[in-house]
């Protein structure tokens, strides 16, 4: 019996429908009926520019979990110290945008830094790079897969043979589907990156798109260029969903039973000092790199005089997008978890499908969407944007609420259902509270993306306003560098602030408990 | 506090934020102007503007470096329903795109009536003004006066191998660059100087601004880009200069803002405004004092000395139309030679 009546299930399917699956279709639909055949093939150029983005996918996958998977397992399978911590430093990468981060990179190894006999520029350098931003997404899943493990397997598994093949045999394969399930976002989320090889000097397929778009202005052909990584992110997808058959891709809670724990000293130490290295690489460098070219406290100040309004509009577009969201989101991620695996897949599909597109292609979908003299109301205020920030990041929300919903007991809901009170008090008082993390952290995911969105928000932002990124962009040209700096400091302070409230809040409340119980 | 506390209190401030930005009535005079031009150089004149007419002017800012020329397409995008009543182009070729593409109206400006002719449309359908030149910069440490490159041509030869910068030429003033070079010397010529430009190592970077930081950090000796990156970089003591390439042969290029009225736009009146007042030499004197030095196309326009008189310059004759059309070959060619 579901909570949630079938009318309220239907009308956010449909807003979801018209906000995010509409304007890419009509676009795709334009696209494939105007252009000839024959572009349809690559020419040996094109290939070769796949190649290169195929590369920069696999190599980033591989790195990633490189970092990701030890990072989780001493995590959870290790009693280090600062447990807590390493957890929310294994998360921020996520939301510091990339470019930020080869921004920081390039000012300590650019052309003008020092030569640590590694050259950033070229592919090596982008692997590396999207590889420190991305690797979170291994961490997240493996933590799960290790969470979700009952240990009593392991513990079985040790009585007869050595830890090694304990953790070659059990653990590991185990956590396959988990690792591999990570090492496809980070695949998905690399080789559509445009960003990150540009300021590498590297030519990707997405460069390709791009010229179309911009060197060209065609649009058609530009979608037409697209389909190519739109099929590969399908596949990725159906293989993802395959792999993952009915796990959760987020476990938001502790572990079952007793956890595994390697008490070794040894081990312990090689977890901090492992840990803290990424947490180097991924955040101090390039923040310290950034806090170190903006100099005195004086340039945020001026920095923050230039883009007073430019701040307020980036917070308000931004809550307004992950409120939106996580409102229509969350009976679609309800239903995924209730309702039949058909419907879940086209969720998921549909959801996911932003990825592969560039996002200056989104904008202009949006545009041909919206506007018409009868949609003014959308495409002339700051509703535009808001429609562009779901478009991009309901996936992102929609994962993160299933996941949460996926461990509500059912009976809860059943035996809710047998009282007589309207659905919204049954909702009100007894899912949205037990999904309340959820819906927390994918509010707080959704807040940080937007923040940092540029592509999009540059092709749709309506006349007279603009966002921080956008400020930053365009400070960017004009070779403002200390500026730049101290504007990227402010976006990640902001960008990080709920996030780490969130997290701080969690711990007091998980802790308050434990003393609770303790009395 | 509970999570459930925390989002009602989130509701209800997205609600009330939403509902008073909806209901915010805006009753005063307006104008959209969409701008390729650098916001910090754009912002002032577009204040002064507001300041002398009481209209406000709402504007969407973009760069015209690679990757984005945001505006163009948003603009062929928004055709069937136009947003924008003025654009203000840094430039010159893509306003011709856009002319071709059905989405200018036409305006003669009385402002623009000194400016000379080469400058503006026939049909009024863009007007000229202010313009950037095509320079070499070059590094003062890293040159004696005898080694610096007077020609473009001069990067073909061996002892600049592997030593200069050029921004992408599918984007940006580059791309009118090499159409232009496509048009003065031919096919086969232009073809031929490209390949020798890539043979000879030409390092390949994101935009012109990119090029400038490359001879400023001393990386490189010399770079294509254009007269405002070039002053910003001299203008804060920076060991650079520039040189208005082949001044005894084909001439420099010389790439004008332009201004173009929107078809069927929202406030035609206050637009014809605004683009009166963008043309006036008032705003052609400032754009030259300010950090873009842009060259004032006008002999009665005053400037700082650093602003080269346009008289002076040897400028390379080119038809602009030409230029624009030939846009998409050079572009295709280009495309083919170096993005691999």
């Amino acid at each position: 019996m579901s909570i949630l009546p079938k009318t309220v299930i239907a009308i956010c399917l449909s807003v979801f429908c018209v906000i995010v699956i509409a304007p890419l279709l009509l676009l795709l639909f334009n696209a494939i009926t105007s252009v000839p055949l024959s572009s349809f093939l690559l020419e040996a150029r094109q290939l070769n520019l796949l190649k290169n983005s195929l590369v920069i996918g696999i190599g980033t996958a591989l790195f990633a979990l490189i970092l990701g998977i030890p990072y989780a397992f001493f995590l959870t399978r290790t009693s280090i110290l600062f447990k807590q911590g390493f957890l929310l430093a294994g998360l921020i990468p996520l939301f510091l945008p990339a470019q930020i981060t080869t921004i920081g990179w390039l000012k300590l190894m650019g052309t003008q830094g020092l030569d640590l006999g590694f050259k950033l520029y070229g592919l090596g350098g982008i692997v590396f790079i999207l590889g420190l931003s991305y690797f979170p997404f291994v961490v997240l899943l493996t933590l799960t897969g290790l969470n979700s493990m009952d240990p009593k397997l392991e513990q079985a598994g040790e009585l007869t043979c050595s830890r090694a093949k304990v953790f070659t045999r059990i653990t590991l394969p185990l956590l396959l589907p988990y690792i591999f399930s990570g090492a496809i976002f980070v695949f998905i989320f690399s080789i559509a990156n445009y960003g990150v090889p540009d300021l590498l000097r590297v030519n990707t397929y997405p460069v390709e798109i791009f010229v179309q778009f911009s060197a060209f202005y065609n649009t058609q052909k530009a979608v037409i260029l697209a389909i190519p990584l739109i099929l590969i992110t399908l596949g990725l997808i159906l293989l993802q969903r395959h792999l993952m058959a009915e796990r959760s891709y987020v476990t938001l809670r502790c572990q079952k039973g007793i956890p595994h724990y390697i008490d070794s000293a040894k081990i312990k130490w090689l977890g901090i000092v492992f840990c803290s290295f990424v947490f180097i690489l991924s955040v101090v460098v390039p923040m310290l790199m950034l806090i170190i070219g903006a100099g005195p406290i004086a340039t945020y100040a001026a920095a923050f005089k230039t883009a007073q309004q430019q701040i307020f509009n980036s917070l308000f577009f931004a809550v307004i997008a992950a409120t939106f969201i996580c409102i229509i989101c969350f009976p679609l991620a309800y239903v995924i978890q209730r309702a039949s695996k058909r419907f879940s897949l086209f969720v998921d599909i549909v959801s996911m499908l932003p990825f592969a597109i560039p996002s200056a292609i989104f904008g202009i979908a949006l545009i041909k969407f919206w506007n018409h003299p009868q949609t003014n109301f959308i495409y002339q205020t700051f509703l535009i944007v808001v429609f562009g920030y779901t478009v991009r990041f309901s996936a992102f929300a929609i994962r993160t609420m299933s996941a949460s919903i996926s461990q509500i007991h059912r009976n809860l809901e059943e035996s809710a259902g047998l009282v007589p009170i309207s659905w919204f008090k049954r909702f009100w008082k007894i899912l949205f509270p037990l999904s309340g993390t959820g819906i927390l952290a994918s509010w707080v995911l959704c807040f940080s993306l937007a923040m940092g969105e540029l592509g999009t928000t540059l092709l749709v932002i309506p006349a007279g306003e603009a966002t921080m990124p956008i400020r930053i962009y365009t400070l960017m040209h004009y070779g403002a560098h200390k500026l730049v700096c101290g504007l990227c400091v402010l976006l990640v302070m902001i960008i990080l602030l709920p996030g780490i409230i969130l997290f701080i809040m969690h711990n007091w409340r998980q802790r308050r408990k434990k003393a609770k119980v303790l009395c | 506090m509970r999570y459930r506390n925390i989002i009602t209190l989130f509701l209800v401030i997205g609600i009330i934020l939403t509902s008073a930005l909806l209901v915010k009535a805006e009753k005063q005079k307006e104008v959209v102007l969409y701008t390729a031009l650098d916001q910090i150089f754009s912002e002032p004149i577009i204040k002064d503007f507001e300041k002398q007419t009481g209209i406000k002017v709402k504007v969407v800012y973009d760069t015209e470096a690679a990757k984005t020329t945001g505006l163009v397409n948003r603009l062929i995008a928004e055709k069937n329903n136009p947003n924008a009543d003025v654009f203000w182009n840094n430039e010159i070729a893509r306003s011709i795109i856009l002319k071709d593409k059905g989405i200018l109206g036409a305006y003669f400006s009385t402002s623009a009536k000194d400016i000379p002719p080469q400058f503006k449309d026939a049909g009024g359908y863009w007007t000229g003004f202010a313009a950037r030149a095509r320079v070499l910069i070059y590094n003062k440490n890293m040159l004696s006066e005898s080694n610096i490159p007077q020609s473009i041509f001069d990067l073909t030869k061996t002892q600049w191998k592997g030593r200069f910068a050029m921004a992408n030429p599918l984007f940006g003033t580059t791309a009118t660059h090499c159409a232009a070079l496509f048009v003065k010397l031919g096919d086969e010529k232009a073809k031929e100087f490209f390949t020798s430009l890539k043979e000879n190592g030409v390092v390949m970077v994101p935009g012109n601004s990119t090029s400038r930081d490359r001879v400023v950090d001393g990386e490189l000796p010399v770079g294509f880009t254009d007269t405002d990156d070039s002053w910003v970089a001299m203008s804060e003591g920076q060991p650079v200069d520039m040189v208005y390439p082949d001044a005894d042969g084909l001439g420099t290029l010389l790439i004008p803002n332009t201004v173009c009225l929107i078809k069927n736009c929202p406030h035609p009146e206050e637009a014809k405004q605004l683009i009166d007042f963008i043309l006036s030499k008032e705003v052609e004197e400032k754009l030259a004092y300010s950090e873009s030095m842009q060259i004032p196309l006008r002999k009665d326009v005053k400037k700082p000395k650093h602003v080269p008189d346009y008289d002076t310059l040897k400028v390379m004759e080119v038809d602009f139309e030409a230029v624009a059309h030939k846009l998409p070959e050079s572009g295709e060619y280009l495309t083919e030679l170096f993005l691999q």
